[in-house]
């Protein structure tokens, strides 16, 4: 047992030791039926994925075998009736440091029900979680009101980590879809069809902002060998950094393509002409054709060359729109002059009593992507 | 205790300030009635800080610090008392 936990769950940290009142316990199979239903109520998103493949999902991500700290894990907590009133989802992920490992707990998903909030659940899950034995404590798409708790309670947001991007690939065609969204009527098809009729033309005339230029380089299916190859070249370009396994690695890939809700899963790794490593990239593309990238990384320096072939990809593959989170290293490059930045409000947050740890992530020196982030497929 | 009086004072008018409460009774329970939840603590957290000049750290938050004027009253007096200086004194 871990020695620094005691009967009742709590984590002795700094010397402090705090006994949850009422009490907060680890997620246990049993209770995967009620966090799911309350993903389901909380989060919008969720019911787009059946109770079946969520159910499977939560399973799949919470209870895998070798986990890296064992007492850091999803929490519950009850209300006096012992139904779940409080959730917070938990994982694990180990990092290089400065030669040595260090682990990170990333948790996602805070919900709690009415009866929840009036017990502060969300604060004093939060509590727990932050004062639990890992290195450093992670949140991910975090909304404003999960940012004011963190902040309270030691925690910081990180800027560099926190800025998204949208990009327009047929410009017509995604103001149509916003035009629909909010004033949607019976003309919709005939507008949408003018719409891309209309980006068709100006790509054919080469206008730069509706034309995507094929890029020389080679863009070749990303498998989970290439994948582990790519990591381990971009690697010592970072002073924190994921360490990754084939297993790892696969299961992640599983998991994305295994969700349907964002649309088909594209993912590719690029090659300069020399047949030299470029980067990677992974992106969603919805049947509208609004493109969500989970991952766009690069050797630093091609940043240019990588989004020149994304945008030229998800524009072949009929995309209309691309969004995603920029990596710090990607903020001067010239691809965000064709970029909106979007105050998206999701923001990435921060929690360590180790000083060094915070400031590589502050200033740009951790390789953090969405795809280690929250697991945000959930 | 009459030490705590004006304290106490002080921490009802924040507490209905930034609760927007009418009154509150010295003991009344502000969790187990739902008055508070966690972004609402947090204001209270800043407008007690900001009132008594102190500072709550991250690590020092206890819940039950904040269930009644009472344990308000309480938690300020002991952040307010003045910090004991070790002196060390030479043979």
């Amino acid at each position: 047992m871990d020695p620094d936990l005691n009967l009742a769950g709590t984590y002795k940290h700094q010397g402090i030791l705090k006994q949850e009142n009422p009490p907060i316990t680890l997620l246990t199979t049993d209770d995967i039926d009620s966090v799911v239903e309350l993903s389901r109520l909380y989060f919008p998103g969720s019911k787009e994925s059946s109770f079946q493949t969520l159910k499977k999902r939560t399973a799949q991500l919470y209870f895998k075998d070798g986990e890296l700290l064992p007492h850091v894990k999803p929490i519950v907590s009850r209300s006096a009736n012992g139904d779940i009133n409080g959730f917070l989802g938990i994982i694990t992920k180990s990092f290089q440091y400065k030669n040595r490992m260090i682990t990170m707990a990333n948790c996602h998903h805070l919900m709690a029900t009415e009866d929840g909030r009036k017990q502060l659940m969300p604060m004093r899950l939060l509590q727990h979680f932050l004062s639990g034995p890992q290195d450093i404590s992670l949140s991910d798409g975090s909304a404003d009101s999960t940012m004011e708790l963190w902040k309270r309670l030691g925690g910081e947001f990180v800027t560099g980590e926190s800025l998204y991007y949208k990009i327009p690939l047929r410009p017509l065609s995604l103001a149509t879809i916003h035009l629909l969204k909010q004033y949607p009527n019976r003309m919709g098809e005939s507008l949408r069809f003018v719409a891309a009729s209309m980006d068709s033309i100006a790509e054919r005339l080469k206008i730069p902002l509706f034309y995507q230029k094929k890029p020389f380089n080679g863009i070749i299916p990303l498998s989970t060998e290439l994948m582990s190859v790519l990591l381990e070249i971009i690697e010592p370009f970072y002073l924190l950094f994921p360490t990754y396994n084939l297993t790892d690695i696969d299961s992640l890939f599983q998991l994305l393509e295994g969700e349907t809700k964002y649309g088909t899963l594209h993912k590719a790794a690029l090659f300069d002409p020399n047949n030299q490593p470029i980067g990677w990239f992974i992106y969603y593309a919805q049947k509208k054709g609004v493109c969500e990238v989970i991952q766009a990384v690069s050797i630093p320096g091609k940043e240019t060359e990588l989004f020149n072939a994304l945008t030229w990809h998800a524009f072949s593959k009929g995309g209309v729109e691309l969004s995603g989170r920029l990596m710090p290293s990607q903020l001067q490059t010239p691809f965000t002059r064709k970029a909106f930045s979007v105050p998206a409000r999701m923001w990435t947050l921060i929690h360590s009593s180790d000083f060094e740890l915070k400031h590589t992530i502050q200033t740009g020196n951790a390789f953090l992507t969405r795809l280690e982030g929250d697991l945000w497929v959930l | 205790m009459k030490q705590q009086q004006p304290i106490q004072i002080k921490v009802t008018s924040t507490v209905c300030k930034t609760l927007t409460l009418e009154t509150i009774a010295f003991e009344e329970d502000l969790i187990d009635t739902g008055v508070l939840d966690s972004l609402s603590l947090i204001q209270l957290m800043v407008a007690l800080e900001n009132e008594f000049n102190i500072r709550i750290e991250p690590e020092e938050i206890d819940f039950e610090d904040y269930r009644s004027v009472k344990a308000m009253t309480a938690m300020i007096t002991r952040l307010s008392l003045p910090v004991p200086l070790s002196v060390s004194v030479g043979s």
